[in-house]
Order: C-alpha cells, then sequence, then structure tokens
C-alpha cells in the first residue's frame, strides 16, 4: 500500500515540478548562450538582465518546490480530496510517511538540478568558477586530513536531518491547523511558529549543556578562549552535530506522531 | 421505462397486479420466460427483494413455475391463466358496479347505456 | 458470518457545545437497501462520515460486518460523498486506474463500461467535465467496486432526471444479496421504491426504523408523505 500511495504520490508532485524544471532548464540554456555569444555592449547589458533573472529563478525554484510540497499535502489531505485520500484503506501513518519521503525525494531531485545548472554554467562565470574552486580545495584538504571526518559526516549528517525535520514539521503544523473549525490555513502558520519556536528552545538547551560540560570539566578550555590545539575543535564540533542530530530526529519522530494523531482522531473535513 | 406506482400502496401488491395483467394478456405468453428478478426490478425501478417476493407469490399461486437452472417461466396451464383473468376482470366489474350504484344508477340503466354506448361507436 | 453489516451501538458525536449525535443505536442486515432520512443538520452526515473512518466517535462504536472502523472496514466500504472529492486535475481514466489500484474489488471493465453507456470521455480530465458528468463518474467509481457495503451521500441530488433514473438502476443493478445499501437523502420520493427499509434521524437521535412496505401497508402513506408528516417545520 505504501508503494501504491508513494507511486501517485511522485505522479502528483512531478506534475507540478515539471514546471519548474523546465523553466530551469530553459533559463540555463539561455544564459548559456548568451555567454557564448562574442562580447559587445548590448550583450553586456541583456547578459547582466540573464544574471539576474537566473538568480530569481534559482530561488523561484527552490521556494516553489517548498511551496509545491506544502500546498499539494495541504489539498490532498485536508480539503475535499481528503475525502478519497482517507477513505483509502491505508493506515495515517502510510499517508504521512508516503507523502515525506516523496517530497524529501523531489526536493534532493531539485537540488540536483539546480547544482547541475550551476555546473553548466561555471566555465562561463567567474563568480560560480571561483566558488566551485574554492569548494574543491576545501574537499581535498578535507579529504586528506583524518581528523577532520568524524565533523564533516556529523555536520553533513546533521544538515540532511535537519532538512527531513523541517519538512515534518511543517506537515504537522498542517495537521495541527486542520484542527481549527475556521480557519485552518491561519491556524497552521501558527503551528510553525509554534513548533519553530519549540524547536529553537530545544536546541538552545541542548547545545547550552553540551557547552557547559567544558566549563565543568576542564577549565582550561573557557568558550570563547580558542588558544586551543587545533584537533580538540573538531572533535568537540562533531560530538555536538552528532547530539543536535540524535535530538532532531527525536522531535521529528515526535512530529511524526503527532501528525499521525491528529488525522488519525482528530481529522476535520469540512 | 419504470412503472408507474402509487406511492401510498405497498409495491410488492402493485407489482402483483401489474404481473398478473402481463400474464393474463398474453403480454408474457403461457410457457414463455419471464425476465430475471434483477431485470425486472431494474425495468421497474423497485428493489429486488421486493420484485422477488412477488414473483415468489405469483408461483405461490401457479400463475409462474420456477425451473431451477433456466429460471422463471409462465405456467403453460391455460385454464389457470384463464381463471385469474376472470377474477381480475370481476373485481373491474365490481368496481365498476359499485361506482355506477353510487351514481344512483339501477341495473337496468346500466346495461342500456352500455348498449347505447356501444351503437354510439359502431 | 456476520448477519449485520452495519451496527452502530450508542453511538454519540460531539462538537464541543454541540450534539450531533445522541446515543443513535440501529443495525441494517446484509441484502438490505436502507434509506437514511431526516433533514439538514440532523446528523446523517455525522453518522456517515463516523462509519468511513474520518470521524470518531465520542461514545459507542461503529461496526462494520463485525470489524470495528479502520483501515480493514475502507476496504469493505464504498463511500459517495456529497461533494467533488476526486483529484480534478487527473484525467478519467487516471481516475480508474487510481482506484483499481487501492481497491482489490474493483472492475475496471464495469467502470468503463457505464462510462461508455454515459458517453463519458476517458480521456477528458475530470475539471473539464461539467458537475453533473463529474458526479456521474463518482458514482460509477463507487459502484463498479464490489463492496459490502455502500455509502451514498445525496447521490442523485445534482443530476438531472434521467441521469436519477440510470443511477437508481445502477444501485438495482449492482445488487447482492451478500452487499448492503445506505443512501442518505432528501429527495424521498425518487427513491422510496427501491428501499427495503428507511432510517429516520432528527436532531442526532434516531426516530424509526422500518421497513417500507409496512408503513406504506399500516398508514396508507407513502414514505415522502410520512417524512412531511414527522419533519413538519
Amino acid at each position: 500500500m505504501l508503494g501504491k500511495l508513494l507511486k501517485h504520490d511522485f505522479k502528483a508532485l512531478f506534475r507540478n515540478y515539471s514546471l519548474l524544471f523546465a523553466v530551469l532548464l530553459l533559463v540555463t540554456l539561455l544564459y548559456k548562450v548568451c555567454l557564448l555569444l562574442p562580447k559587445n555592449i548590448v550583450l553586456n547589458f541583456t547578459n547582466g538582465l540573464m544574471g539576474a533573472l537566473y538568480v530569481i529563478v534559482i530561488l523561484g525554484c527552490l521556494f516553489g518546490a517548498a511551496a509545491i510540497n506544502i500546498v499539494r499535502f495541504y489539498k490532498n489531505l485536508v480539503t475535499d480530496e481528503g475525502y478519497l485520500t482517507f477513505t483509502l484503506p491505508v493506515s495515517s501513518k502510510q499517508i504521512v510517511a508516503s507523502k515525506l519521503i516523496s517530497t524529501l525525494v523531489m526536493d534532493v531531485l531539485m537540488a540536483v538540478a539546480v547544482l547541475l545548472s550551476t555546473l553548466v554554467l561555471r566555465s562561463n562565470l567567474t563568480v560560480l568558477a571561483e566558488l566551485y574552486q574554492s569548494i574543491e580545495e576545501a574537499l581535498h584538504q578535507i579529504a586528506s586530513n583524518a581528523e577532520y571526518r568524524p565533523l564533516i559526516v556529523s555536520v553533513v549528517g546533521y544538515s540532511t536531518l535537519a532538512c527531513i525535520y523541517t519538512q515534518m514539521g511543517a506537515f504537522t503544523a498542517v495537521a495541527i491547523g486542520q484542527t481549527n473549525r475556521t480557519h485552518k490555513i491561519a491556524a497552521g502558520v501558527g503551528a510553525y511558529a509554534l513548533i519553530y519556536f519549540i524547536t529553537q528552545c530545544v536546541m538552545g538547551v541542548v547545545v547550552l549543556l553540551w557547552a557547559l560540560q567544558f566549563h565543568l570539566y576542564n577549565t582550561n578550555i573557557v568558550i570563547t578562549n580558542f588558544e586551543v590545539v587545533p584537533i580538540e575543535i573538531p572533535h568537540a564540533a562533531s560530538g555536538l552535530f552528532f547530539i543536535v542530530g540524535a535530538v532532531v530526529v527525536v522531535l521529528g519522530v515526535a512530529c511524526f506522531f503527532l501528525t499521525d494523531y491528529l488525522f488519525a482522531k482528530k481529522l476535520n473535513l469540512e | 421505462m419504470a412503472w408507474d406506482f402509487d406511492s401510498d400502496r405497498p409495491i410488492y401488491t402493485q407489482i402483483l397486479e401489474e404481473m398478473k395483467r402481463r400474464i393474463t394478456t398474453g403480454i408474457y405468453k403461457p410457457g414463455s420466460k419471464i425476465p430475471a428478478v434483477r431485470e425486472l426490478a431494474m425495468e421497474a425501478c423497485v428493489n429486488p427483494n421486493t420484485m422477488q417476493k412477488a414473483l415468489s407469490e405469483l408461483e405461490n399461486i401457479g400463475l409462474v413455475e420456477s425451473r431451477r437452472t433456466s429460471g422463471r417461466f409462465v405456467t403453460e396451464n391455460v385454464e389457470d391463466i384463464g381463471k385469474e383473468k376472470e377474477e381480475i376482470a370481476r373485481e373491474q366489474v365490481k368496481i365498476f358496479l359499485s361506482k355506477m350504484e353510487n351514481l344512483g344508477f339501477d341495473r337496468k340503466e346500466m346495461i342500456s347505456m352500455i348498449e347505447n354506448m356501444e351503437k354510439e361507436e359502431e | 458470518m456476520q448477519e449485520n453489516v452495519f451496527v452502530c451501538e450508542k453511538v454519540s458525536k460531539r462538537y464541543g457545545s454541540f450534539q450531533a449525535l445522541k446515543q443513535v443505536s440501529f443495525f441494517v442486515g446484509k441484502g438490505k437497501i436502507v434509506g437514511l432520512l431526516g433533514p439538514n443538520g440532523s446528523g446523517k452526515s455525522t453518522l456517515i462520515k463516523l462509519a468511513n473512518g474520518l470521524l470518531v466517535p465520542t461514545e459507542g462504536n461503529i461496526k462494520i460486518d463485525g470489524e470495528p472502523v479502520g483501515r480493514r472496514t475502507k476496504s469493505m466500504v464504498s463511500y459517495l460523498p456529497e461533494r467533488t472529492y476526486l483529484n480534478t486535475w487527473m484525467r478519467v481514466e487516471e481516475m480508474v486506474e487510481y482506484f483499481a489500484d487501492f481497491y482489490e474489488d474493483f472492475s475496471k471493465e464495469k467502470a468503463y463500461t457505464m462510462l461508455g453507456e454515459l458517453h463519458i470521455d476517458r480521456n477528458q480530465r475530470l475539471s473539464q467535465l461539467s458537475k453533473g458528468n463529474r458526479e456521474k463518474v463518482q458514482l460509477i467509481l463507487v459502484m463498479s467496486r464490489n463492496a459490502k457495503l455502500y455509502m451514498l451521500d445525496e447521490p442523485i441530488g445534482g443530476v438531472d432526471p434521467a441521469a436519477r433514473d440510470y443511477i437508481l438502476r445502477t444501485i438495482i443493478g449492482n445488487y447482492s444479496p451478500e452487499a448492503t445499501v445506505i443512501i442518505s437523502t432528501h429527495l424521498i420520493s425518487d427513491v422510496e421504491n427501491i428501499l427495503d427499509e428507511v432510517v429516520f434521524i432528527k436532531e442526532g437521535q434516531l426516530l424509526m426504523q422500518k421497513d417500507v412496505e409496512s408503513i406504506r401497508m399500516e398508514s396508507g402513506k407513502s414514505i415522502d408523505a410520512l417524512f412531511r408528516e414527522v419533519f413538519k417545520c
């Protein structure tokens, strides 16, 4: 059943994403062509415009993806389509899981598309060329220095989990919002603000507790004192990222179960 | 076309009347197969359970017989059909007689009226 | 083997201070076509939503074929809501595939046959169809399932008389002694000939449950007339 839900969710998302992908492709190619043409005054001007357009399109694609994800979720579960979705012979856990997985995969596809787009233009835009150059140098440094690996793993891990958590949190906000009879969307926005606030508080407390350990156990390393052997900061920092990564997982799971509960027991379709 | 029913009388009774009418007037000929319950229910636009009850009653009174795998058939007993026809006719006459009596006609007046109307039609 | 496909035991539903259903209890046997009748706001829709797991009762419980309302019962119940609930951006064909995917008891041939009879183009998007045709598609999808319980909320409300006849005939034609149909409607005179029983609901309470023929025999009235009497404003 989950497979079937995924199939249809991907179909629905793709339908909306394809427009974004098409526009991205078109503008990338157009910009590339403009950049390849021999320079003259007119083209300098249009290249400037294209540059601005390109940035707008990139931002539009990224925000658009987020918008599609949440709007599709809302439409499919909280509006009239909900009558179809929630009478399917599936559990609400499966419905939410399918939505989460499909939106995350599409997010990855969008990120890859944007990345590919920048790679296409890399050789013609100094800004991008320099950016990629420094990224490559950094990666090279990291690869050769084994001590940095735990930090990189934990940072990448945490960032990924944080992205997943953000999406889950948005869904939970919709689930909370729909319990309100009259102002579903407004309540959803309020719920999201609340979730964000709670997340920040929890994170703040966790980070504080983490930082406290240095003060308690090792009075040589005061928080503001950076005269520390370089090897210890990455090690300590990776510990932090692992911890907040775990916190995000716990919060994410809590959000998932809350969302499931709200859709199973507190569904409020009208 | 859905059959015409009076909504304040049981459908079952009305179905029976209509089926008897169809059999006695030869719409369903003796020995012929009558449509299945579902088909009749759809044609009449009535509940299949009600139609089923009516058809069972037709079996009970002998106008219809059920042959297990082939379905329901009108009886071949033309006499029985004739008797049913007569009963229906008698019922109609009774109704006519009572209505005419209410209007104040006696038997002689009724008969001469019938004869006169027949002559007018020729 | 369950004799009663739908059992409702002391079901109550409260929204804040408003009591939508009060201790409603009744059951419906197999092979019956039942009319759920009552004015707007009487609780009919609430009861239907409860039976479909879209709401949870404040008290009491509902069992479909002996099972409490949940994932398993959703595969046994074919529900037609009162509104357009299909993904309007999908084509008719895609919607048929969707139903076939999720419901084992769904018959594609039946669906396409009915769509053909009503001259509905399978390639059209639902958003392009007229409201009447959209409602017909919804009904066709629901009736193409071989379910134990069909719950139809106002199935003939928005369609023309010819379509109404088609819909009623489809309901009759779909009849099986193993299946039960519960129809919630205001258009009583159109529907009463196909009903076995009626259930009257008023202000969240069960007023009566009786078979149609008995009502006509005993009171000499049509269900429509009885309804007007019982629910006089």
